[in-house]
């Protein structure tokens, strides 16, 4: 998985799919633990994107010539 | 010369006096008003013009005065139900008094206007602009534009120190949800003659930075006066519509939908409505993770119970099973180790201890057993062999030994060796009790008989 170059919305058709197969019984107990582990970092990094700031960012912005 | 020539005041007397005739009283006029300049004294000096259709070509001007009289109860009247100041540029209903003076010259007095001449016109403009627009496959180019799911890097256009600028960063920045919007406000003039130039040039240094930004949102510069009529601008809409990211316009009044308001990906009445929409944005994902996490919660809770219930369904089964074999098997040991021997039954007992082990060795036994029997069958196979071998072996011998045996007993060879078969009366005679003096014997020899009688008898002490 590409932290870097990974979006919001990637993020969250992937937790969609991950749940989806849960909820349709396709996965089993071997794929289970994959899957968790997969889903939880998505939605922590999905969470991160709602209330963390980035420092970057704020430099860009301060950078604009406006 | 001359001699009926008329003075400049006898001239403008005859003027005012024909102009009395001719508008005896107030007419009603139509004009665009070109400029307007509010007096000190409270008194409004304007610049009427009427242009041609094309809008270059000016046809008629005239000079016209409201005078402080009238100018507030019309200010008043025109605001409140045009909902924008009266200011040049628009097309206003004038109520006129034609006056000419014989020192000023020709000049209009405005005692009314009519309003609702000025809201059609600005309607037919807008209608105008909105055909346009529509014409040229660009009104909806903004809305079509996805919102994004997480509006984080907001560009906004607005005047700094506009109160609805300070209403929109309070409520974005302070939000209860500790959701973070990164905020840059690119400044511009949001009323007046100045407002399509500004409001472009910041669409355009928004532009330089499209790929940062999620979105734009122009906010009004607030205040109390609701001068929309800037923004029912073909040039700020073309601008807006054609933009790469969506809009959000938040210049909007409750009852008014400026023409930006149309063009832009999503309105809103108030500054503070434009922070709540994207607020709830991040919310709607907010909520969206929320559940993908008790969904997730509750399918692995549900998966490993139906496996854990399968497994011990499993174990019950196999239980029951086991037991069902143990107990099958256990009888049959009983049975058979009563008919065996006591070393059997110990043995079997001594395999009873679990159940595996059990199974393996009674394989094991099974195996050894035939295994034993096979070893023993070959041994009695062998050893029947090796009987039979030897049995044969000695026979044979023994038939040797009674030929050789029987081959001595032959009483032919033994005649020739020298001895002799004595009988009486035809009867061998093996010893000599069996004989009396005077018995005649015949002496068998190998070649011939002889007659001889008993002389003497000597018995062997």
């Amino acid at each position: 998985m590409n932290e870097e170059k990974l979006t919001y919305k990637d993020a969250m058709a992937s937790i969609e799919e991950i749940v989806a197969k849960l909820e349709d019984n396709k996965m089993d107990v071997d794929e289970l633990s994959v899957g968790v582990k997969k889903v939880s970092e998505l939605i922590k990094f999905c969470k991160s994107k709602l209330k963390e700031t980035e420092a970057e960012v704020d430099k860009i912005l301060a950078d604009m010539d406006v | 010369m001359a001699s009926n020539s008329l003075t400049l005041l006898e001239l403008h007397t005859r003027i005012k006096e024909s102009f009395r005739k001719t508008f005896p009283s107030a007419i009603w006029i139509t004009s665009e008003i070109s400029e307007m300049h509010d007096n000190r004294s409270g008194h409004c000096y304007l610049q009427l013009a009427e242009k041609d259709k094309t809008g270059e070509k000016i046809l008629a001007t005239s000079r016209a005065t409201i005078w402080s009289s009238n100018y507030m109860m019309i200010k008043t009247q025109f605001g409140n139900i045009t909902r924008r100041p009266l200011t040049a540029g628009l097309k206003v209903m004038f109520k006129v008094e034609v006056v000419f003076h014989v020192l000023y010259g020709y000049s209009l007095n405005v005692i009314a206007v009519d309003p609702s001449y000025t809201l059609g016109d600005i309607e037919r403009r807008r209608r105008e602009i909105i055909e346009r627009l529509t014409n040229e496959g660009v009104i909806d180019m903004n809305k079509l534009i996805p919102f994004p799911d997480l509006p984080k890097n907001i560009a906004v256009i607005s005047s700094q120190t506009a109160a609805g600028y300070g209403d929109f960063m309070e409520h974005i920045q302070n939000n209860t949800f500790g959701y973070k919007f990164n905020v840059k406000l690119f400044p511009a003039i949001m009323q007046g003659d100045n407002t399509r130039g500004s409001v472009i040039a910041a669409l355009d240094s928004i532009n330089e930075y499209v790929d940062f930004f999620d979105v734009v949102v122009i906010i009004r510069g607030g205040g109390s006066q609701t001068d929309l009529s800037y923004f029912d601008d073909y040039e700020i809409a073309l601008n807006i519509a054609q933009f790469p990211l969506p809009i959000i316009s938040g210049i909007g009044h409750e009852r008014d939908v400026s023409i930006v308001d149309l063009v832009a990906n999503l309105r809103v009445k108030t500054p503070t409505a434009a922070a709540i929409l994207l607020i709830n944005r991040f919310q709607i994902q907010d909520n969206l993770l929320s559940d993908y996490g008790s969904r997730l919660k509750e399918s692995v809770e549900t998966l490993t119970e139906k496996e854990y219930n399968f497994q011990n369904n499993k174990i019950i089964l196999i239980k029951h099973l086991f037991s069902a074999l143990l107990s099958k098997h256990k009888t049959s040991l009983v049975l058979l180790s009563q008919k065996s021997s006591y070393g059997v039954q110990a043995l079997i007992k001594g395999q009873d201890i679990s159940l595996s082990s059990y199974f393996a060795d009674l394989k094991n036994l099974t195996s050894n057993k035939i295994n034993i029997e096979n070893m023993n069958f070959s041994h009695i196979i062998l050893d029947i062999k090796k009987q039979s071998n030897f049995i044969f072996a000695s026979s044979s011998s023994l038939l040797e030994i009674a030929e050789t045996k029987m081959k001595y007993a032959n009483p032919d060879i033994i005649l020739k060796r020298g001895f002799s078969i004595t009988r009486v009366n035809g009867k061998a005679i093996a010893s000599i009790s069996n004989l009396k003096l005077g018995d005649n014997i015949e002496t068998k020899f190998s070649d011939g008989n002889a007659i001889s009688e008993i002389n003497k008898i000597n018995l062997k002490i």
